[in-house]
């Protein structure tokens, strides 16, 4: 057999082989990107196209589902750590267009849960909208799948996750808080999130505060930042209480 | 014939008592003409009253020019018709020199005269030249001062808007100014109408026939700029000696000026709309505060371009802490290409494969809250190539 009767064998085999759904797979990031692109205002028809009402959340819409394709995809892999989960998913999911991400890992109520936030920016290139994402999976008998999402109350921020010592040994309590998009000031959105493995539930959220800081104990979290008007710098605390985040002061700081 | 004395570009009438003639039927009758050795003499009357009128165009030349009446009694029948004839003088002054109206009578017999007002020719000049005004502003005047000042006049304004509008256009806004009525210094004053609204007007004044020797130039910024400028620095207004040339009020406003019909903006049109979409700050106020005003109107004329920020589009206002890794990084490496973080910068250009480039105008005051000592009142934001510098410094 000569090098050219073999590369014509390989060839042949090659086009024997199943390759639809290998192909689809791979050009998944390939669709990500052609919506993410969509979603961005290039010309004067984009922004016409994005005022029409529905336009952009159905477009949102489908790039989510795309990336959740992605994520149950590498979740049910069985072959993923925590620590390069995210990698795994790159382009799908990218610094540059979904930061910051977000992975909280748990054992709750004896089932296996994965909570998992980003961004999906949108509109003017320069100053990019947010769209916050929250998507919370449970591993069932068939493997991992959504059980709930949220991050609406977030909206035009890019939020890190981070998971609060809540009372509740039945609950996953999480802090999401990240910089405002859009705005020329250092302000944060905030919000306290409870998961149950079924359900999230907000548990507590504020109006953007200026240059915020958050700081977490064991039993309170303590928001530091500026008042509008004075400047002066005020810390709020709240109490991680049975009942939910109770703010118990509001105090100059000293 | 009693004299008249009228200025060049006046009026000026006076009525004569005049003799009625017999006449073949009863009672008073006949008639009069009135002519003169200018055009602008005229008159008529009879029945024992004669009105001259006189109206010397305003190239009138100074001297004196004469009138005669003619009374003749019946109706016009050679036979039967007898006529009486006086003459006069008319002494015009020249434009410049304008008095009191003033009748010498002669001792010719008619007998009776009156004058009626009088007006004389007049330089009109109207102050300020130039006129800020917010749309929510009240108090604002303009003087049109009249030379004589002993003449009263009607001051009627005629408005021009510019067109097209400078950038930032909301929409058309309404000027009103009421016409005066006075002698010497005439005040009116100046409002603008509907809120939001804005444009750039020329105001002309005419008092009687006489038009303004010079314009004023009436700007209404958008309100939407001076709520910006208030609300991301008011400081520097309420106390200008911090900020002398007010480079804090007027950059952020022309740094939002700069995204105007940019695609990457999403084409904004005005400073209304980067407000409606929470892009820039906002405040309450809804007139034009002096000095505040002064600048918004630097920034919607373009008096101020674009460069005075270097082009950038946005802006902060880093903390001590923030400026500090800036500052370091600049004076440490100032050609370096890496971004620096935890700076709070508005995180303008970083996807898409842009790169932000922070502009750091060297004469910005420093910043006046309690957190921000040493830290300049903003630094700016504009694109740039992934090899160029990430911080630049501007005058």
């Amino acid at each position: 057999m000569t090098a050219n009767h073999k590369l014509v064998a390989a060839l042949v085999g090659l086009a024997l082989v199943p390759l639809r759904s290998w192909t689809a797979q791979i050009d998944v990031p390939g669709r990500i990107a052609a919506a993410r692109n969509e979603l961005m205002i290039s010309s004067r028809e984009d922004s016409e196209r994005q005022r029409t009402p529905g336009y952009l959340t159905g477009r949102i819409g489908q790039l989510r589902g795309l990336i959740r394709e992605e994520i149950l995809r590498q979740l049910n892999s069985g072959q993923w750590k925590d620590s390069t989960f995210f990698q795994n998913l790159s382009p799908a999911l990218s610094e540059e267009w979904n930061r910051p991400l977000n992975l909280i890992h748990k054992q709750l109520n004896g089932a296996d849960v994965v909570i998992i936030g980003y961004s999906i920016r949108h509109g003017p290139s320069a100053i990019p909208d947010s769209t916050v994402v929250i998507e919370g999976f449970r591993r069932a008998a068939n493997g991992y799948e959504l059980v709930d999402q949220t991050g609406e109350g977030l909206a035009n921020s890019v939020p890190r996750l981070e998971t609060l010592p809540g009372p509740a040994t039945n609950e996953i309590w999480f802090l999401a808080h990240g910089q405002q998009t859009g705005v020329m000031q250092y302000h944060e959105r905030s919000r306290i999130y409870g998961f149950d493995g079924h359900r999230f539930k907000e548990l507590w959220g504020h109006e953007p505060l200026r240059q915020a800081t958050f700081e977490i104990a064991n039993t309170e979290v303590r928001v530091t930042f500026e008042e509008e008007e004075s400047g002066r710098q005020m810390v709020l605390t709240l109490a991680l209480l049975p009942q939910g985040p109770t703010q118990i002061s509001l105090l100059m700081k000293q | 014939m009693p004299t008249i004395n009228v200025a060049a570009g006046g009026n000026t009438s006076i009525e004569i008592d005049v003799p009625d003639e017999t006449c073949y039927i009863d009672g008073p009758c006949g008639y009069a003409t009135v002519s003169g050795s200018a055009g602008w003499i005229s008159g008529s009357g009879g029945n024992g009253l004669v009105t001259v009128f006189v109206d010397p165009p305003l190239n009138t030349p100074a001297g004196s020019y004469s009138y005669s009446v003619e009374v003749c009694s019946g109706f016009s029948d050679p036979d039967d018709e007898s006529c009486v004839s006086g003459s006069g003088d008319v002494e015009v002054e020249s434009a410049s020199s304008c008095g009191t109206p003033q009748i010498a009578l002669s001792s010719f017999s008619p007998i009776k005269s009156s004058v009626s007002r009088a007006a004389c020719a007049a330089t009109v000049t109207l102050s300020p030249s130039s006129l800020a005004v917010s749309t929510g502003d009240t108090g604002l005047t303009i003087t049109a001062n009249i030379i004589p000042n002993n003449t009263p006049f009607q001051v009627v304004y005629s408005i021009s808007r510019m067109s097209p509008a400078p950038p930032g256009y909301n929409c058309n806004a309404t000027l009103s100014i009421p016409d005066g009525v006075g002698s010497g210094t005439v005040t009116s004053s100046v409002t603008a109408s509907q809120p939001d609204c804005s444009g750039v007007f020329t105001l002309l004044a005419t008092a009687s026939i006489y038009s303004s020797q010079n314009s004023v130039t009436v700007v209404v910024p958008p309100q939407a700029l001076i709520r910006q400028m208030v609300g991301e620095a008011h400081g520097f207004s309420d106390q200008p000696s911090l900020d002398p040339n007010q480079v804090a009020q007027i950059s952020v406003g022309v740094a939002a000026k700069n995204r105007f019909n940019l695609q990457e903006f999403n084409y904004p049109t005005s400073w209304q709309q980067l407000q409606g979409a929470g892009q820039i700050a906002t405040s309450t106020v809804s007139n034009g505060p002096p000095v505040v005003i002064g600048n918004a109107v630097a920034v919607y004329t373009g008096l101020v371009d674009g460069t005075y920020v270097g082009g950038a589009t946005c802006y902060w206002s880093p903390t001590t802490t923030q400026f500090q890794i800036i500052q370091n990084q600049y004076q440490t490496n100032p050609n370096s290409t890496t971004t620096p973080s935890n700076t709070g910068d508005p995180g303008c250009y970083t996807v898409g494969g842009r790169y932000p480039q922070f502009v750091w105008k060297v004469s910005m005051p420093s910043n006046t809250r309690p957190d921000y000592a040493g830290a300049p009142a903003f630094l700016f934001v504009r694109n740039r190539n992934a090899s160029d510098p990430a911080i630049v410094q501007i005058p």
